[in-house]
């Protein structure tokens, strides 16, 4: 397990200053849990800290699996959205072609809307990510099978 | 389309060139102002894709779709309103990618302040987090302005709506919606003047907001906004419409903004929630 020491510690501080009682936070694979005083808070929601988004707006391409398909992860936390909008359908399905430069989704970060966009051409075989919800850094969205 | 729209159009290109050089002082920032478009947006995105200068403002007198935050729709009678995109493309922009979500902040603060400089008290003019602008006369809260930022490449397009003259809102709109004219109750202040002053506070937090992170316009963006203390309705699960009550959250007090310009807001079990996206309402007054 690889923490932060430094962000742990202005975590700490920050959570002392507003006086929080119970803490938990998962962030690539490291889920770490802070329960201050012995106090423990029962059945409430988890708070989170989200971390600002870097820059390009491309996707990353992770290690090609097996199958011969490619993970395309965010490149930044935010909000994963399907589509352009509720009413419109969304840029992929499972089974559809993308060529390069074709949009995918969008992941929103402080109302910054980011078009992330295909760097390989091929046949989209999974969509992990739910949209709406929150993404993390690195998470897998798709999975295409290059052409 | 009337005469005098036409002739404030012309004075818009003539005056608003002669400014905006001055504004992007060395940059050949270029002018396209076109009766009628989609959005300023599209305009913006395809020039910012076939790589279009720093600078390069698009305006419109009307569009047929313009649009906000997930296909929201953004409407606007032809030529009474301001509807512009900008491509932003500074050297600065390129040193701090990472500043980039930062961007739709330092826009809400300066169309704010753009606007609150036309309002006569006891109207005032307030950002609410990230970067929705709010009218605020007595008891009442209307929207006067939107703002949408896209990424394209090494650029961002920053789409800026601001309610300058209409005075008749449509039905559905009018209960939250207000303008320049509806505030001041005159006619006084029109597109031209608006716009000038926008692109000067435009590029002015822009790039004090990538060149020093949200520390550098936190203390004119706190004193602009109208979230202290309040209490937020924070929306989970993705786009919801405001004061719908049937979405899915939980209620919660805002306490803060941090170093990354994230909202912090408390729930009502003291756990403390560090925002970075969706939606957050204000309670109902």
């Amino acid at each position: 397990m690889n923490v932060d020491t430094d962000k742990l510690k202005s975590l700490l501080a920050v959570l002392a200053e507003e006086n929080v009682a119970e803490f938990e936070h998962e962030e690539a694979g490291v889920r770490i849990r802070i329960v201050r005083g012995g106090v423990a808070v029962a059945a409430a929601p988890i708070a989170s800290v989200l971390h600002t988004a870097p820059g390009a707006a491309k996707a990353t391409e992770a290690a090609i699996a097996d199958d011969g398909g490619t993970d395309v992860t965010s490149p930044f936390v935010g909000t994963f959205y399907r589509a352009a909008g509720p009413d419109v359908p969304p840029f992929i399905e499972v089974g559809a072609s993308v060529k390069v430069g074709q949009t995918l989704c969008i992941v929103e970060a402080m109302k910054l809307m980011n078009e992330i966009e295909a760097e390989f051409g091929g046949v989209v075989t999974a969509i992990y990510a739910e949209n709406g919800k929150p993404v993390e850094f690195g998470q897998k969205l798709f999975r295409i099978k290059k052409s | 389309m009337s005469a005098p729209i036409d002739a404030e159009r012309a004075d818009l290109r003539r005056d608003g060139a002669e400014k905006i050089s001055n504004v992007f002082d060395g940059l050949s920032a270029s002018i396209v102002h076109v009766a009628t478009t989609t959005s300023t947006n599209d305009l913006a995105k395809e020039a910012a894709r076939a790589g279009c200068v720093h600078g390069a403002l698009f305006l419109a007198d009307a569009q047929t779709a313009g649009r906000g935050r997930q296909g929201r729709v953004w409407s606007s009678p032809c030529g009474e309103n301001l509807l512009l995109s900008v491509v932003y493309r500074s050297p600065l922009l390129r040193r701090f990618p990472a500043r980039r979500p930062l961007v739709p902040l330092a826009t809400g603060l300066a169309v704010a302040h753009t606007i609150a400089d036309v309002l006569p008290a006891p109207a005032r003019a307030a950002v609410k987090w990230p970067n929705d602008v709010l009218v605020f006369v007595g008891e009442t809260r209307k929207k006067i302005a939107g703002i949408l930022v896209e990424v394209v490449g090494d650029a961002l397009v920053v789409g800026i709506g601001i309610n300058v003259s209409t005075t008749d809102f449509p039905e559905e709109i009018a209960p939250v919606a207000t303008s320049i004219a509806a505030v001041r109750g005159d006619n006084a202040i029109g597109r031209r003047q608006v716009v000038q002053a926008l692109l000067g506070n435009l590029e002015h937090e822009i790039e004090r907001v990538l060149a020093g992170g949200f520390p550098a316009i936190r203390a004119r963006y706190e004193a602009a906004w109208c979230m202290h203390n309040a209490p937020v309705w924070v929306a989970a699960g993705g786009p919801s419409k405001e004061g719908s009550s049937t979405d899915a959250g939980y209620a919660a007090t805002v306490i803060g903004l941090d170093d990354d310009g994230h909202l912090k807001v408390v729930d009502g079990a003291g756990i403390v929630h560090f925002l970075n996206a969706g939606d957050v309402h204000l309670a109902p007054r």
